[in-house]
């Protein structure tokens, strides 16, 4: 797409979605592709002029993304199908054409409204949502894990879920280019050692408590005070 | 830090599947097989011939979970061909099928799935765990989602490595899989030791010896007593020594007591006891060389029994085996002959 006809595309979307939310959408350019990124409070509204404006009447996917202190993106990406009507009514997305659609959620309230009352596809991808996140779709008609096992517990797209094999084996190097496993006690102190989501920290890493056990009687006068509070924080 | 809920303080209720617990209890998954008791007491031959059967006609059962299911169906078609092991595909199901093939990344969520089509199988029933993924997680093995392999589920027989493997390596596998069938019910692959055995066997009471040949004239008697009980029963020899004299004379009592009443006591039955069959090769029988060598070493002769030719097995003559072979081929050519002429008709008016 060349970037007139990008950019034109582009003012279509904020001029339909700036009246319908209110003023408050932010569309940009992102890599050839409109993005509009809405607050949560219009979020079906955005999706709905979308929808009937717009002529996105495709919905493609919804999924979310761990912002870390930011909370969590919502995304949405409908798109007008490929066989719609040429030239329809009024400015809206040419066949083919789709736009992106975030909304950003509080970490602590994780809560959106359920997008099942504009798209009726979006249900599924909100329960994948809801169990991978752990983000309330409130109005979605049977909020319930969908591919996880039953009982599995915590939201494992989140990036403080910790894997637990990798609790079990300690991870090997270095995220950052230029560190290695081998510089663990040289590092300087002040800084903050980066490890990839799922690997627990140095909190995690302390010895099991049977790993402790045998180094006690090797040391008979000494109080067993390592092992006590290893046990106790466990 | 805030992770998964309830998994970090205290004993958590609910273990979250695919998580390896550390610590617990190994429970090993032993295939603990079930022939019938028709196999487990036939005797050896008979099982050769079934496990011949069984391992050349596997219908197999592919658990197709991922990309090792595309190395496991090249394996099945023409070019390497299975079906050249034995290996028949595909069972219409799992009740059908001898042999399942878990190959792909085996989920937490699928794990239950393979376990009740396991179990749907019939005894006996071979796992062949096929790649990476089913061996032990492979590349995701730290997956919140991914089992750490299938034999955490199910028993496996044989492992097949690779990511993924080669069919040729499939065909090692089943191979290996077949040498595996083959030695089952043997008494080193079934039987536990410390099983009790399927059959007390005692051994067998020592046939009474064929009379002592007449000594050679001139021969000088020897003085104690004890000599004839020593030539009528066997002499106990180890079968490293070759020629052992027996007992001088004046010991003599006590082991020759010893030889006469161990055939007739029960012998216990786990201590193998050598019965000295074998005792010493003819060319040191001194029943060949002169006997009165032996009076001049004070030592007594020691006679060999033939106790192996004596107790020889009477054969079934082997023509009578042909002859029965010929019988059945002339019978079977002749039903052949007979069904051919009942149905020349069709082929007269045919033609």
């Amino acid at each position: 797409m060349s970037p007139e006809r990008t950019r034109a595309l582009v003012e279509t979307v904020a001029r339909v979605l700036g009246p319908a939310t209110g003023g408050t959408a932010e569309v940009q350019e992102n890599y050839d592709h409109p993005v509009a990124v809405v607050p949560a409070e219009q979020w079906i509204a955005a999706l709905t002029a979308a929808r009937d404006e717009l002529g996105a009447i495709f919905f493609d996917w919804l999924t979310g993304v761990d912002e870390l202190e930011n909370g969590y993106t919502v995304a949405a990406f409908v798109c007008a199908p490929a066989d719609a009507a040429p030239g329809g009514s009024g400015p809206g997305l040419a066949r083919g054409q789709g736009l992106l659609l975030k909304t950003l959620v509080p970490r602590d309230h994780a809560e959106l409204p359920s997008a099942t009352t504009v798209y009726r596809g979006a249900a599924w991808h909100e329960r994948e949502t809801f169990e991978m996140f752990g983000i309330e779709f409130s109005g979605h008609p049977d909020l319930k894990p969908l591919l996880l096992p039953d009982g599995f517990e915590g939201h494992p797209l989140r990036k403080e879920f910790i894997l637990a094999s990798r609790v079990v084996k300690a991870w090997p190097g270095a995220k950052e280019p230029g560190e290695s496993d081998r510089d663990r006690g040289r590092a300087s102190p002040g800084r903050r050692r980066m490890l990839p989501p799922g690997v627990p920290g140095d909190e995690w890493l302390k010895p099991l408590p049977a790993v402790t056990a045998p180094a006690t009687p090797a040391s008979d006068d000494s109080p067993s005070a390592p092992a006590g509070a290893g046990e106790g924080e466990g | 830090m805030a992770v998964n809920e309830g998994g970090a303080a205290g004993p958590p209720k609910a273990v979250a599947l695919g998580i390896p617990r550390v610590g617990a209890p190994v429970t090993a998954l032993t295939p603990a097989r079930s022939f019938g008791t028709g196999f487990d007491l036939a005797p050896k031959p008979m099982k050769v011939v079934l496990n011949w059967g069984r391992k050349y006609s596997l219908w197999v059962f592919n658990f197709g979970l991922a990309c090792c299911a595309i190395e496991f169906i090249a394996a099945s078609m023409a070019r390497h061909d299975f079906i050249r092991l034995g290996v028949i595909p595909f069972a219409p199901g799992p009740r059908q099928a001898d042999l399942m093939v878990v190959s792909g990344t085996v989920s937490d969520k699928m794990a239950p799935a393979v376990k009740r089509l396991y179990e749907q199988m019939p005894e006996p029933k071979y796992v062949i765990s096929f790649g990476a993924c089913a061996n032990c997680g492979g590349p995701y093995w730290d997956s919140y989602a991914v089992t750490k392999g299938i034999d955490q589920v199910i028993p496996v027989d044989v492992y097949v490595p690779g990511c993924p493997p080669r069919p040729e390596a499939l065909l090692q596998g089943i191979i290996k899989l077949q040498e595996k069938i083959a030695a089952e019910g043997t008494a080193t692959a079934s039987r536990p030791a410390g099983a009790k055995p399927l059959k007390t066997r005692r051994p067998k009471a020592i046939p009474a010896p064929k009379p002592a040949p007449a000594l050679p004239p001139g021969r000088i008697e020897p003085p104690v007593p004890v000599v004839t009980a020593s030539v009528t029963a066997p002499v106990i020899a180890p079968p490293a020594a070759p020629v052992r004299p027996a007992a001088p004379p004046s010991p003599a009592p006590a082991p020759a007591a010893e030889t006469t009443s161990a055939p007739a006591a029960p012998m216990p039955v786990a201590v193998p006891v050598p019965i000295p069959v074998e005792v010493a090769p003819l060319t040191d029988s001194p029943l060949t060389d002169n006997p009165l060598t032996d009076t001049t070493t004070g030592s007594l002769p020691v006679i060999n029994l033939p106790l192996g030719e004596s107790a020889s097995r009477v054969r079934v003559p082997r023509r009578h085996y042909f002859r029965e072979l010929r019988r059945a081929r002339d019978h079977g050519l002749s039903l052949f002959d007979k069904a051919a002429h009942d149905q020349q008709w069709e082929y007269d008016d045919e033609s």
